[in-house]
């Protein structure tokens, strides 16, 4: 018997996964582990071997603990609660350099137009900068999963509007609505890293 | 600045389209976690499956019920009483989603929290603080007594070098961030806070409170809270005690605050403090030192103050310095961590508190607590040193205020090195994953089997694909290895007298299929009680393990529970409600057998009886604040059904036990602490109505000390037993512990016939016992002391006459001819081998019987810090 995984509930699908569904537990980390691992990844100081720990750490605190996941938030959010307190314990053990940091090396210039992103167009130039890049990956790092993965499927794959509600399981509507929300939160987080990072007023 | 969304919309297209490369993990450790994960999914499914299948067949366990000696069982009393202590530690982990009061999380010692002032309180818990992301427009937030709180926002705000901005806030304070615009404003309504802003901030902050507000810009170190000038005559009135000022003081960048009476606000600048009081800044005359030393301290060690107090503690309590040993060079040590864990009685439990340092050159100094800063306390403590690629150092001392500080030098070893095999006891496959841990080596009194929950003090390591698992840098001397496995039992192996450099090869740990404990929790109407805190526990103290193993869960909607992974063996079950911080928690015993679930079930007294009573001293006088405990007479074969019912007595003494059997039942008192408990009567309940009785605490004392080696130094926490004689059986008495000078008291003895067993609860001390004192019931029985030497390792290796394995059950018989129990499960393992540590010198009698062979006698001389080998031959019949 094929099942859609997709069309389950979380609550459904840890009740698979304990179950001993391989499948379910398959669906679930491939749904959540890239996700996860740029969560780790930016929150460490990009700091690989720290971000596989804690994401390696969070999959086995997962397992361990599926049966008390009640489905009162999202599967992702509780696995980023996870992960959260892991990369915390992370950074108690050994202070991993900032975001700050690993961005760090970028000229003003840049951070300058960047932070200028809802105002100004951005010249071609600065499109091809590592900076922007990592700026960018933050940025969407920092975000819900949802406005995330709403963004994703807009710009970088491309889908329109009735894919991605389709995708979330929502109206065409609600799906645009979650879009305009998600393109705020990226300006607002996307310009707060930019001043931060060149130090601007 | 006005967005222009059009532009925006273009130039995110191009950035996501051009510019975004999604960070990915390596292929082979995304494989590496993809097979663990689901793997794991189905080896925890053939654990459950396992147990389903055990439940069907209904089997009788192999070995027949087993009776636990009285001591293991008594000492499992004294685990359900210090957890019902330690359950008001904060927790290492989130109990995501419970909905707990405010009151509640606050007396767990964890951080409270809401999105809204009207949503749920929510728990955080922390080690050294809690770390809160202010994500949304409104973030609210207490901290507890002894826990402050960082609160961040956007990007990450914390580096090394201190850049970024972040606020702190102290203890026993009450504050509620709001976002307005790229603006923040900060109300603080109870205790106080630090901001600092290293790089300029963009918006203004502002820090309100009843008293009034100031206003951050640019970057800035303020601390602000409520509390009184040193000499208020010296500020202009005002109608506001001075104790609910609002103190403002800046270290660096400058604050705005309205002035009373002036249009224009006044700037505060670094070295200046002011205080705010009705509405208005009072004064701004006192100039702080500006130069004084920043200081390390909890939460954010090696790092300026952040929490409370900005005055320096004027002497430090603890100086030291952490340098390589000798044999490593001997050089001082750049970056190092210290951690304390204050020594205390049973049923306390301290938490273990880190201090880290970095570029201190080796050279560390610790504080006592200050006013609403987390700090060290009056006391004894275990101090740990740790520094990354060095073995743990520990030190036991007293600390307190006054006199200079002591001077500690700790010198770290390299350390040694045990290398192993987890396999399943079963199949003899290598188990991979397994949690090794040396409990010798960890900084915590209590030990969870979630390796999550000892994050950061606890020294252990998984196993390899090929269940081989490496443990380094462990500290020179004896350790006490655990190893657990999903699906797997707990299992112990002590391991000999390490030293630096050293390799120990070949420890084999055989796991066992894990039992479980499942029940439901239902409340006074049999309604179920979804998110009780349910939790199994176990310890050992004859064999002195370092630490008393747990696993905890949360009840689910139905009130149902499920405790896995417990190894086979008697675990305390306690139940503690919703309300962990104010519940006391019912608890009850539980054997665990392989491969099986036991259930247990919290259930309202409903079906069982009360017994009701009063308790009274000699003189008639209501004895209130104690605990009452009745155990069914039947019980005493063992704890295997758990029927156990307290209660605690009221002003006027009274108790009310219920949910109790028909039956002959035994009532115990709590004594000094909770884990003390000393007989004072029987009863029998009858089944048919409510049964009264008054227990009165009367009858004659029996004291003593315990000491160890040659009687000059002595025992602290020593466990003292008192066993009646009566009819040739014996009836548990009492237990006590020894105090920090080795004194035990324990009351109500009537007349009759008294043994008296002492036992270390550390180190390799073997047990002592004095049979046979007469008491008349009225008469103090005084100096009863014992001396407890150091014991012996007893190794017993049992076969058949092929040199094979053999489990058998075995017996110890000391010089006296008295069969002495040192565990709950007295057979060999599946390699026929069995060991005791901390064995009374002398001469043993040592027996081994198996089914279908004849019984198999050794003898043994034990001598103090000696292994001595034993080796038994079964021949069959």
């Amino acid at each position: 018997m094929n099942i859609d995984y997709r069309s389950l509930s979380d609550v459904a699908l840890r009740d698979r996964i304990l179950a001993g569904d391989q499948d379910a537990a398959r669906y679930v980390f491939e749904e959540h582990f890239d996700g996860l691992y740029e969560f780790a990844h930016y929150r460490l100081g990009g700091d690989r071997a720290q971000a596989e720990d804690a994401v390696q750490d969070t999959f086995v605190v997962a397992l361990e603990s599926l049966s008390s996941f009640d489905g009162r938030s999202s599967l992702h959010t509780w696995l980023c609660g996870i992960a959260k307190n892991k990369i915390r314990a992370h950074r108690r053990k050994r202070r991993p350099a900032a975001l700050e940091d690993v961005l760090e090396g970028a000229d003003t210039e840049i951070d300058a137009i960047l932070a200028r992103v809802s105002n100004e167009p951005l010249p071609e130039w600065v499109l091809e900068r590592k900076e922007t890049r990592e700026l960018v990956g933050a940025t969407l790092s920092s975000l819900p999963p949802d406005y995330r993965r709403a963004l994703v499927d807009k710009y970088v794959d491309g889908r329109s509007v009735a894919q991605i509600a389709a995708n979330a399981g929502k109206s065409e509507k609600a799906a645009e609505s979650m879009l305009t929300r998600a393109r705020v939160a990226f300006a607002d987080v996307f310009e707060l890293l930019a001043r931060k990072r060149g130090e601007l007023p | 600045m006005t967005r222009r969304f059009d532009v925006f919309e273009r130039n995110l297209a191009l950035l996501l389209t051009r510019a975004y490369e999604p960070v990915r993990a390596q292929a082979d450790f995304r494989a590496r976690v993809a097979e663990r994960f689901v793997a794991g999914v189905e080896q925890r499914a053939r654990a459950r499956d396992l147990e389903r299948i055990s439940r069907r067949r209904a089997q009788p366990a192999s070995r027949g019920p087993r009776a636990l000696p009285p001591l293991v069982r008594w000492s499992l009393v004294g685990v359900a009483a210090l957890l019902a202590v330690f359950i008001a530690r904060p927790w290492m982990g989130d109990e995501d989603g419970q909905e707990l009061s405010l009151e509640a999380i606050l007396a767990r010692g964890e951080v409270a929290s809401r999105p809204s002032s009207t949503a749920p309180w929510s728990a955080n818990g922390g080690v050294d603080d809690a770390l809160l992301e202010f994500e949304g427009a409104y973030l609210e937030l207490a901290t507890p007594a002894a826990l402050p709180a960082r609160v961040e926002w956007g990007a990450p705000a914390r580096d090394e070098r201190g850049r970024g901005e972040r606020w702190s806030v102290f203890p026993n304070s009450h504050a509620l961030f709001e976002r307005r615009g790229d603006e923040v404003e900060v109300e603080l309504r109870s205790g106080g806070l630090v901001a600092r802003a290293e790089t300029a901030v963009n918006a203004p902050r502002h820090v309100r409170s009843a008293q009034g507000g100031v206003e951050l810009r640019g970057t800035f170190d303020v601390r602000a809270s409520f509390e009184a000038p040193q000499d208020a005559r010296q500020y202009a009135e005002c109608s506001t005690p001075p104790a609910e000022w609002l103190r403002v003081q800046v270290r660096r960048g400058a604050l705005l605050a309205a002035v009373r009476g002036a249009d224009e606000r006044r700037e505060l600048r670094p070295g200046q403090e002011g205080f705010l009081c009705g509405g208005a800044l009072l004064d701004a005359s006192t100039t702080l030192d500006a130069s004084q030393p920043s200081r390390t301290q909890v939460g954010e060690p090696g790092e300026p103050s952040e929490t409370p107090n900005a005055e320096p503690p004027a002497q430090p309590w603890v100086r030291g310095v952490v340098r390589s040993a000798a044999s490593s060079g001997g050089a001082a040590l750049d970056a190092f961590e210290i951690v304390a864990l204050r020594t205390v009685l049973l049923p306390q439990v301290a938490d273990p508190v880190a201090f880290e340092f970095r570029a201190s050159n080796g050279s560390f100094e610790l504080f006592g607590a200050a006013p609403g800063r987390p700090g060290l306390s009056e006391g004894p403590y275990t101090l740990f040193a740790k520094a990354p690629g060095y073995a743990i150092a520990r030190a036991e001392v007293a600390l307190g205020p006054g006199g200079p500080p002591l001077e500690l030098e700790f010198e770290l070893e390299s350390g040694a090195r045990v290398e192993g095999l987890v396999v399943d006891a079963q199949s003899g496959r290598p188990i991979e994953g397994a949690y090794v841990v040396s409990e010798s080596d960890s900084q915590l009194a209590v030990l969870s089997i979630a390796p999550a929950e000892n994050v950061g003090f606890a020294h252990g390591v998984r196993t390899r694909p090929g269940g081989d698992f490496t443990l380094e840098r462990l500290s020179r001397g004896a350790h006490s290895l655990r190893a657990s496995a999903p699906g797997f039992g707990q299992a112990w192996i002590e391991v000999r007298e390490l030293e630096p450099g050293q390799t120990r090869a070949g420890v084999r740990f055989e796991l066992k299929p894990a039992g479980a404990i499942a029940g439901v929790v239902l409340d006074d109407r049999s309604r179920p009680v979804a998110g009780a805190l349910v939790l199994a526990s176990t310890t050992d103290f004859e064999r002195r393990r370092p630490s008393v193993t747990y696993a905890r869960v949360l009840s689910d909607a139905e009130g149902r529970y499920r405790i896995e992974d417990l190894g086979a063996g008697a675990w305390a079950v306690l139940n503690f409600g919703r309300d962990p911080g104010s519940f006391s928690p019912d608890y009850r015993f539980v054997q665990v057998d392989a491969g099986r679930t036991s259930t247990l079930d919290f259930r309202p007294s409903a079906g069982g009886l009360v017994l009701e009573g009063r308790l009274v001293d000699a003189q008639g006088a209501a004895v209130p604040g104690r605990t009452v405990m009745a155990g069914a007479r039947d019980d005493f074969g063992g704890p295997r059904d758990g029927r156990w019912s307290s209660s605690n007595t009221d002003a006027q003494g009274r108790f009310r036990a219920e949910g109790l059997q028909p039956g002959v039942h035994e009532l115990y008192v709590s004594g000094a602490t909770p884990a003390e408990m000393m007989w004072v009567g029987r009863v029998e309940v009858a089944s048919d109505a409510l049964t009264e009785v008054e227990l009165q605490l009367a009858g004659a004392s029996l004291s003593g000390r315990v000491f160890e080696q040659n009687g000059a130094q002595p025992m602290s926490y020593a466990v003292v037993i008192v066993m009646r004689r009566t009819n040739g059986e014996e009836r548990f008495q009492g237990r006590v512990f020894t105090d920090e000078d080795g004194n035990y008291r324990i009351d109500h003895l009537d007349a009759g016939l008294y043994d008296v067993i002492a036992y270390a609860t550390r180190g390799g001390f073997g047990q002592e016992q004095i049979t046979g004192l007469a008491s008349d019931g009225v008469s103090p029985l005084t100096g009863v002391d014992f001396t407890l030497l150091p014991g012996g390792w007893l190794a017993l290796r049992v076969t058949d006459e092929s040199g094979a394995p053999v489990e058998a059950r075995v017996e110890f018989v000391d010089e006296r001819g008295t069969s002495v129990r040192f565990s709950d499960d007295d057979f060999t393992n599946a390699s026929g081998r069995y060991s005791v540590r901390g064995m009374k010198p002398g001469a043993w009698t040592v027996k081994a019987r198996a089914e279908g062979f004849a019984e198999a006698v050794g003898e043994a001389r034990v001598r103090a810090g000696e292994r001595v080998d034993v080796e038994l031959v079964l021949r069959r019949r």
